[in-house]
């Protein structure tokens, strides 16, 4: 998917700027092909997941659902903001949504945060929010690519502006779910390092001071801004470059 | 043989694998300097393009295989060294930038940075490694928990230094070497005028660190005195590279590549032998060194990664040996090259 939203916001861009015209069509349709597939795949490959979390890391499930009780008809919500105080959620769901994901029984109980002990949950809001961040994008690009494959099949793929203009930014959609996937998936285990056998406040090296570490968290991330910045700065000209003519011999 | 012994072996065999290979690319970095124009750095560039990203990986197979046979080793030097450690992991991605990045632009000062960084950053490298190596081999402080308490500081030391520099003028003499096989005219005498002084600084560290540790540091020799014959490796390696002069004269460049392989192979044996069977010496208390034994894994583990290794080793030797073949020769640009 990656690959796929980064060739079709060049393709989205030369098709804006009406240039490599041509080029632009071949890319657009290899790539909305390839992206619808690989995200329906992704929506597969996603359910898969989160029945081996409900099943290994139940704690993080709960959290990403914000679901306290251990109560049958579990609510898969759309989006939603959690009051941890008060243990509600307001915002979108449907009802017994997430039992029967987990389960095929919309009756399923589904274990809550609150069957764990008070130490041993994640911040429940935040794990909340990245994980339906990331499945909100998840569905935006399954949306774009599906719209994208209609337009393909219409033969009208440079008929809406307002469509090549959201795949022009659409390459940062892959990268920003991505990372809220992460995000999710590291926070959502805390406070364990090694789920249910390490916690990480077990896990630091006795031996090195704050400082050290502090040292090399600035040196590691000023390495990767430089190397985005020269990143984006290749990749730039290389796209207002064009396609290189092949030889053909 | 016990286990504990075998991966030692295996662990000294990855290491020594990594220094023969990457030290050429380290040392192509150091050579480069001399390079002038754009079409000569390009050609060394080019010389280690399609090899240098697979010779680092035997120094993470070293470190993966350290982690999982003996992690109290891995955890105490990682953690211990941690700020040296960081900088060479800095050099490392520095090197790779600046390989990867240096022909993606036509501007010279673009092209200019990216090959000092380089050129730096690969020597910076190369020196660390040998410090670390020399650490270890000097003895580190180490509390009753087997954890590191020294500092930043206490890695500088004479002895480590020595080991360092003399570790650093190997490599770059290794990179002349290789670079000599693998340029041509114009260039090729340019850097072999370049070539006795850094040769002389070799065969002069080779024997000062060797008296050093001789007259300095009895813990390293008492393998060596347990088999005095062992005595006689320094001195086959001193033949090694006096030969290695004598083919560097009469231009048998790959003969005088063998002779720095060699050379490294013979050093690293050399360290093996002195160090063996611990991974670390302790300067507290030679209770706390680091050894085969008090640091392994269980003998479950190290059976399981024997059996990946003896599947693995073969594997990567292969296609290391594959590569090499279809690169050989003298090193041509063309639009694929950096």
């Amino acid at each position: 998917m990656t690959g796929g939203f980064f060739m079709l916001s060049i393709a989205a861009y030369y098709l804006l700027k009406k240039v490599h015209v041509e080029h632009a069509k071949k890319m657009f349709k290899v790539a909305i092909i390839f992206t619808a597939v690989v995200s329906l795949l992704e929506l597969a490959s996603g359910h898969s997941n989160s029945q081996m979390i409900a099943k290994h890391q139940p704690a993080k499930l709960a959290a990403a659902e914000a679901h306290y009780d251990s109560l049958s008809k579990a609510t898969l919500y759309l989006f939603g903001w959690v009051d941890e105080k008060e243990q509600k959620v307001y915002g979108i769901g449907i009802p017994g949504m997430l039992s029967f994901l987990i389960s095929g029984d919309f009756n399923y109980p589904v274990k809550g945060l609150n069957a764990f002990k008070k130490d041993e949950i994640p911040p429940v809001n935040f794990v909340f929010q990245s994980y339906h961040i990331m499945v909100a994008l998840g569905m935006l690009m399954i949306a774009l690519s599906l719209f994208g494959v209609y337009l393909l099949w219409k033969n009208k793929i440079d008929a809406y502006p307002w469509f090549l203009k959201i795949l022009l930014i659409s390459f940062i959609f892959p990268q920003l779910a991505n990372q809220f996937g992460w995000i999710t998936a590291e926070v959502g285990r805390q406070p364990w390092v090694v789920y249910g056998l390490m916690k990480t406040k077990d896990a630091f090296s006795p031996i090195l001071d704050a400082g050290q570490v502090l040292f090399s968290i600035i040196l590691f991330s000023s390495i990767y801004l430089l190397l985005l910045a020269l990143f984006v700065f290749v990749v730039v000209k290389k796209v207002k470059a064009g396609p290189v003519e092949l030889n053909k011999n | 043989m016990e286990l504990n012994i075998i991966w030692f072996i295996l662990i000294a065999v990855l290491l020594t694998g990594y220094v023969i290979l990457d030290g050429f690319d380290l040392g192509i970095g150091f050579v480069s300097f001399f390079a002038k124009n754009d079409t000569d750095k390009r050609i060394l560039l080019n010389s280690i393009a399609p090899v240098w990203d697979g010779n680092e990986v035997w120094l993470l197979t070293g470190g993966g295989a350290l982690f999982a046979a003996f992690p109290d080793v891995y955890a105490t030097i990682f953690s211990g060294f941690y700020m040296a450690l960081m900088l060479v992991l800095a050099m490392l991605i520095f090197r790779a930038t600046a390989l990867e990045f240096r022909s993606k632009s036509e501007n010279p000062t673009w092209r200019k940075i990216f090959d000092n960084l380089f050129a730096i950053s690969s020597t910076i490298a190369a020196l660390l490694f040998g410090v670390a190596l020399g650490n270890v081999a000097n003895g580190i402080y180490l509390d009753a928990n087997k954890e590191y308490v020294g500092t930043f500081w206490n890695l500088l030391n004479p002895y480590s230094l020595v080991v360092g520099l003399t570790g650093l003028a190997l490599i770059i003499v290794h990179g002349f070497n290789y670079a000599f096989y693998r340029t041509e005219n114009e260039l090729q005498k340019l850097l072999k005028s370049k070539y006795n002084i850094f040769y002389y600084l070799y065969f002069a560290l080779f024997v000062i660190l060797n008296l050093f540790t001789i007259i300095a540091k009895p813990h390293l020799l008492q393998n060596y005195n347990s088999n005095p014959v062992l005595y006689l490796l320094p001195l086959v390696n001193l033949i090694v590279i006096l030969l290695m002069y004598k083919y560097h004269k009469s231009n048998f460049h790959l003969k005088t590549f063998f002779m720095s392989s060699l050379s490294i192979l013979l050093n690293m044996l050399t360290f093996a032998i002195a160090m063996f069977p611990n991974f670390a010496y302790s300067l507290t208390d030679p209770k706390l060194n680091l050894t085969i034994y008090n640091s392994a894994s269980s003998q479950k583990t190290l059976t399981v990664m024997l059996i990946i290794a003896l599947i693995g080793m073969p594997l990567v030797i292969t296609y290391t040996i594959v590569v090499y073949r279809i690169f050989r020769g003298k090193t041509v640009l063309n639009e694929n090259s950096y």
